[in-house]
């Protein structure tokens, strides 16, 4: 318990730390935001000075970082303000209309990968030395190697334009009208598929070494060798008594991986124009929209945050040895 | 001892050979490449004798720009690969030999860096300092040090428990000369870290290239994977622009891995002999 509150606080001080990093970032800029618009629109003169008052840019450094405390830091849920180039709309508002679009493409691909990780990797351990173990790490490094954009557009060349099986681009063809028809629904998950599998393909590597290489490890425990010996069936101790020990440790990466998977749906976002955060921060940050950019810094922190503390937990619930240790 | 130990590992030479292959095709460019990668020709040719690999949208010679691209996409690669693992160590190392309040500290703000997630921090900071290459280094040096830092912080701190360090520091060595010591043990980490870095160095910089804020004026394989994004020029049935410069970091890649894993394979067998039991 103790610990735990130690961790808790450390990482609630680790949070406003990296909240006030990505305070300061644009802020150290040689050059500010509004002026840095107003020469890409060629707005006039007062029209900046306009834009500094309204966004509250005019005032000394230590009020801005004070509303920002204010605002952000210390209230939920956290108020970001109006986005600079979509200027009526509030933050909040751009954020959660793309934020559906992602959750459901992160979600899906995390349990894929997850499971085909896991089977792929207690396979390759039981059957290891054999052809198919080699194909299989072959593949998993050839696809942990290739930026996730390239092989999204690999897919794209395969299942949209030599077979045409799946659509290229897009969250769900634009002749549909009605959002709650099957029809829909069915369109969503058609053009899901490509985007998913090129995440699956870049994140699931990464759980098939390390559940490989646990389970060749845990294979030599002498548990093992006494089950063997009692006449346990194969097949029974590689699920039971090997997978079950074999697969903690890629329950861990479960939480740091989230912070990698980003990235790669960033990428399949942009290639596919998957209306996702992702292709919203890309284009805010191009935009130099910054309330936008750090809404979405800290929507990402937070969960990273929360997710590395849950992981923490889960891991407490099923390997009992921690809890005493 | 990386001729004794890599050569016998199948993975190795197969590692060593991918980077030496890479590196031999940037330093000859000049040589190799057989058409001007800046000149235009008809665009969107198939391959044939003069275009080895066709041309893409704006009618660029793809073979010529795959082989000039290597320099600036490895040098980019290796490069931020360096100064990561430098600047990290040097953390690393600092954390591990100085007093527990400084370690705290240090690891306190590592950890903060690691709560960011990299590729929006990249994009973010790659904005903000404008396009360049040597802006794309800077901004890698800074996103991505923390891992490496926590990883040689922890190999020094078990290295301490030895006894042998123990004995250097009652024979009166200072810091610096303790850290002279410990660089042949952690030399095997440092160099499969480094290895590991390019390819995430390599990876980024198409990353970021391929968003639109590599530089321009340099052709790497991610500006040309840039280019054929924006141009559409999968959509009129020309894959190669594409898939070209793609399979190059994915093969740079694969060769990276598997010599990383030699050196770690390595490491292991030589930590098994040191131990007593």
């Amino acid at each position: 318990m103790k610990y735990f509150l130690r961790r808790l606080s450390l990482v609630f001080f680790a949070w406003v730390f990296a909240l006030i990093i990505l305070f300061f970032l644009p802020r150290l800029m040689p050059v500010g935001p509004e002026a840095l618009l107003a020469d890409r629109f060629r707005l006039p003169e007062e029209a900046v000075l306009l834009m500094r008052k309204e966004f509250g840019l005019d005032l000394p450094i230590t009020t801005q970082l004070l509303r920002f405390l204010q605002n952000v830091v210390f209230k939920f849920p956290p108020d970001f303000g109006y986005s600079y180039i979509n200027y009526p709309v509030r933050v909040k508002d751009i954020i959660l209309s793309h934020l559906p679009w992602t959750v459901y493409l992160m979600m899906s691909s995390l349990m894929v990968t997850f499971l085909l990780g896991s089977v792929t990797g207690i396979i390759a351990a039981w059957k290891r030395g054999t052809k198919l173990e080699g194909i299989l790490s072959l593949l998993a490094i050839f696809c942990l190697s290739s930026p996730v954009f390239w092989l999204s557009y690999i897919l794209i060349i395969v299942f949209a334009f030599v077979f045409r099986v799946f659509p290229p681009a897009g969250a769900y063809s634009v002749t549909i009208t009605s959002t709650f028809s099957l029809q829909f629904i069915g369109s969503v998950l058609r053009h899901s598929v490509l985007p998913m599998l090129a995440i699956v393909l870049t994140q699931a590597p990464s759980y098939f070494l390390l559940v490989r290489d646990n389970m060749s490890l845990v294979f030599k425990e002498d548990y093992v060798i006494t089950a063997m010996a009692k006449g346990v069936k194969e097949r029974t101790i590689v699920f039971k008594h090997v997978a079950r020990n074999a697969l903690l440790p890629a329950v861990s990466l479960f939480g740091t991986q989230v912070g990698l998977m980003l990235g790669g749906q960033i990428m399949v976002e942009a290639v596919f124009s998957y209306p996702g955060v992702g292709k919203l921060i890309v284009d805010a940050i191009l935009g130099l929209d910054y309330p936008v950019v750090i809404g979405f810094f800290y929507i990402i922190i937070t969960l990273g945050i929360i997710m590395s503390i849950v992981t923490d937990f889960v891991y407490i619930i099923i390997d009992p040895r921690v809890r005493y240790g | 001892m990386i001729r004794k130990y890599i050569i016998k590992n199948k993975k190795g030479v197969f590692g060593i050979s991918v980077l030496f292959l890479f590196g031999l095709i940037a330093v000859l460019a000049p040589y190799l490449a057989t058409r001007n990668p800046w000149e235009s020709f008809k665009p969107n040719l198939g391959i044939s004798k003069e275009h080895l690999l066709g041309t893409d949208l704006l009618g660029r010679d793809v073979f010529s720009q795959l082989i000039w691209g290597s320099r600036i996409s490895l040098l980019v690669g290796v490069g931020s690969a360096a100064g990561i693992l430098i600047f990290g160590s040097l953390v690393g190392l600092a954390s591990a030999l100085s007093s527990p309040f400084m370690d705290e500290i240090l690891m306190r703000f590592t950890d903060i860096i690691l709560y960011i997630p990299k590729l929006p921090l990249l994009i973010f900071l790659a904005m903000m300092l404008g396009r360049g290459f040597l802006n794309v280094v800077l901004v890698m040096i800074f996103t991505m040090w923390p891992q490496t830092a926590r990883i040689i912080r922890s190999e020094v701190l078990s290295l301490k428990q030895r006894p042998f360090v123990e004995a250097v520091k009652v024979l009166g060595v200072g810091t610096f000369g303790l850290v002279k010591i410990l660089i042949p043990h952690i030399l095997p980490l440092l160099l499969a870290s480094l290895t590991n870095l390019t390819i995430w160095a390599v990876v980024y910089e198409a990353s970021l290239s391929f968003l639109g804020l590599g530089d321009p004026s340099v052709i790497t394989w991610g500006t040309m994977l840039y280019y054929a994004h924006v141009s559409g020029v999968i959509f009129i049935g020309n894959y190669i622009p594409i898939v070209a410069p793609g399979l190059c970091i994915t093969i740079f890649g694969v060769g990276m891995h598997y010599l990383a894993s030699a050196i770690q394979d390595v490491y292991a067998q030589r930590t098994r002999l040191w131990k007593p039991f």
